[in-house]
């Protein structure tokens, strides 16, 4: 899979007409930096949308660090020579954040709605995709699973 | 150390205060600090209660620390409870059942203590 990491391309394809809050690449190397990031966007959320999401700032977070790490690691293989792009928009209209996260692996066969974790019997299983699920409002994927996207809404606004 | 214990006898109860998030930066360190303590700690206990009260959010590496934590707690006998103050480390807890192995206190920080 070939990404695009232009802001227009992206925009034409999914979120037509939002408002782009964030477009970065990311190295696969860069996965040590992921605390960094995190605070980047955070403050990013929160200067740019400086009233929504209330109690919500640190769910879109973690589905952030979680789908980014997931890229990273699984994606681009913590490798210099892959990125994944990260596009943070915000649709106005229906108060909603749109998050599209894009890796160049071959893509993973996560069931939609995976059932909900057996903590007795979770051992380390990864489950982060899982918890983007639970926590956003939508999620689907793209191109056979190398490309995440989910959506908050903004319900206390509306 | 980030993380510190306190024991009180007549509760036979040592509270873990763990600082921080619980993310995978960090997982590992927490880990051990909370493993050490756990270990080190000689006093008869009935109740380990863990204090993530400074914790914001968790990640799916800090979620399986914790399953680590009281499944070690639990087969030690002990009862576990977690104390937290994030409505997002709330939700991460729920939607994974975590009250099935372990009692959640969830509270406002600035509610007082029991």
């Amino acid at each position: 899979m070939s990404i695009s990491t232009d802001s227009t391309s992206h925009s034409e394809l999914s979120f037509s007409g939002h408002i782009e809050l964030i477009d970065e690449t990311y190295s696969g190397n860069e996965i040590v930096l992921i605390d960094k990031m995190q605070a980047v966007w955070r403050r990013s959320l929160q200067y740019a949308l400086p009233r929504a999401f209330e109690g919500r700032l640190f769910d879109v977070v973690t589905c952030l660090r979680e789908g980014m790490l997931n890229a990273l690691l699984h994606g681009c293989e913590e490798s210099a020579e892959k990125t994944c792009s990260l596009l943070i928009t915000y649709d106005p209209m229906r108060r909603a954040l749109n998050v599209r996260i894009d890796d160049p692996g071959s893509g993973h066969h996560f069931t939609p709605k995976l059932e909900t974790p057996e903590v007795l019997g979770i051992g380390h299983t990864p489950f982060g995709l899982t918890m983007i699920q639970h926590l956003s409002d939508e999620c689907k994927f793209e191109n056979e699973g190398s490309t995440l996207m989910f959506t908050f809404v903004d319900k206390k606004s509306t | 150390m980030k993380t510190s214990a306190k024991y009180i006898a007549g509760k036979r109860q040592l509270t873990l205060t763990v600082k921080g998030d619980l993310l995978s930066t960090n997982a590992e360190q927490r880990h051990e600090e909370i493993m050490e303590l756990l270990q080190k700690s000689n006093e008869p206990r009935e109740h380990v209660r863990l204090d993530l009260g400074t914790a914001k959010m968790i990640d799916s590496v800090g979620l399986n620390l914790l399953l680590g934590v009281v499944r070690f707690v639990r087969e030690e006998g002990s009862k576990v409870s977690l104390r937290i103050t994030s409505p997002s480390v709330n939700r991460v807890l729920a939607f994974s059942q975590f009250d099935r192995v372990a009692e959640i206190d969830f509270r406002d920080k600035d509610a007082p203590e029991d």
